[in-house]
């Protein structure tokens, strides 16, 4: 039964309100972004694949996941429509002020996280950064 | 518009990228209508015109800063799909992913060959 209540438990930073996590594995994450993105990290969120339950956020308004979502389903259903390739596990939109959006999709998940690529190095959050969350999360 | 100078932008991509490149193809954005390219695919254009078109409705609606230079697709198998901006034109490219390095395309070809597309839209 305790159990039960840990695993059900809201992890929210006392130090930091703009935190959120439902469970340690998703926190991890969400800090393993922070850590290496640092100031570069302008907001990111974790939920599953067609879900609209957010499981762990940094800086994240609600509103954004049905946006992101619908983003991420546009460019799947126009892929498929075009007999293109599928999407496969990301995207990125460059907008402007330097920010990148990045749609991530490994396994379940559905990752959006929003950077200042001025300040963000996109190289070794791919290439180094996602492979540990992937473990992190079971989803590699 | 200078038509060599445009042609010679699609050229140098096919020089940088070799057979990395698989198709590409410059329109003019809101009509589709292609101007230049390799390998271009109508239904393609007319795919990423839609999609832009949507990418720009559903961030500027949602108040979100608004698409800039460009956007980049992850597909199955080996391929990548780019879709650089500009202010009246897009130009969208089929690249093989395990051909080319994302950071010597973004960094090092893109800047290349568009300033060569820049310079051919001056004349």
């Amino acid at each position: 039964m305790l159990s039960g209540f840990f695993k059900n438990l809201v992890f929210q930073s006392r130090k930091d309100p703009s935190v959120y996590a439902v469970d340690a594995k998703v926190l991890l994450s969400i800090n393993r972004l922070r850590e290496e993105l640092g100031d570069g990290l302008i907001s990111c969120s974790i939920s599953k694949k067609n879900s609209k339950i957010i499981l762990a956020s940094f800086n994240f308004q609600e509103s954004m996941l049905p946006l992101f979502q619908m983003i991420t389903e546009f460019l799947e259903h126009a892929l498929i429509a075009a007999s293109f390739p599928k999407l496969n596990t990301s995207f990125k939109i460059k907008l402007s002020n330097n920010s990148l959006l990045i749609g991530w999709l490994p396994a379940s998940y559905q990752i959006f996280i929003l950077v200042d690529d001025s300040i963000a190095n996109v190289g070794i959050l791919e290439g180094i950064v996602f492979p540990e969350i992937e473990e992190i999360l079971g989803a590699n | 518009m200078n038509i060599k100078k445009l042609n010679n932008s699609v050229e140098m991509l096919k020089e940088y990228l070799g057979d990395s490149l698989i198709a590409c193809d410059i329109w003019m954005t809101n009509t589709g209508q292609s101007i230049a390219g390799y390998n271009t695919q109508p239904k393609a254009t007319a795919l990423f015109e839609q999609v832009t078109s949507f990418l720009k409705k559903a961030l500027g609606g949602a108040g979100f800063p608004p698409l800039e230079k460009y956007y980049l697709l992850d597909c199955e198998g080996d391929s990548m799909i780019l879709v650089l901006q500009f202010e009246k034109y897009q130009w969208g490219m089929l690249v093989s992913k395990s051909k080319v390095q994302l950071g010597l395309l973004l960094n090092v070809i893109v800047p290349n060959v568009t300033e060569e597309f820049l310079e051919a839209l001056k004349n």
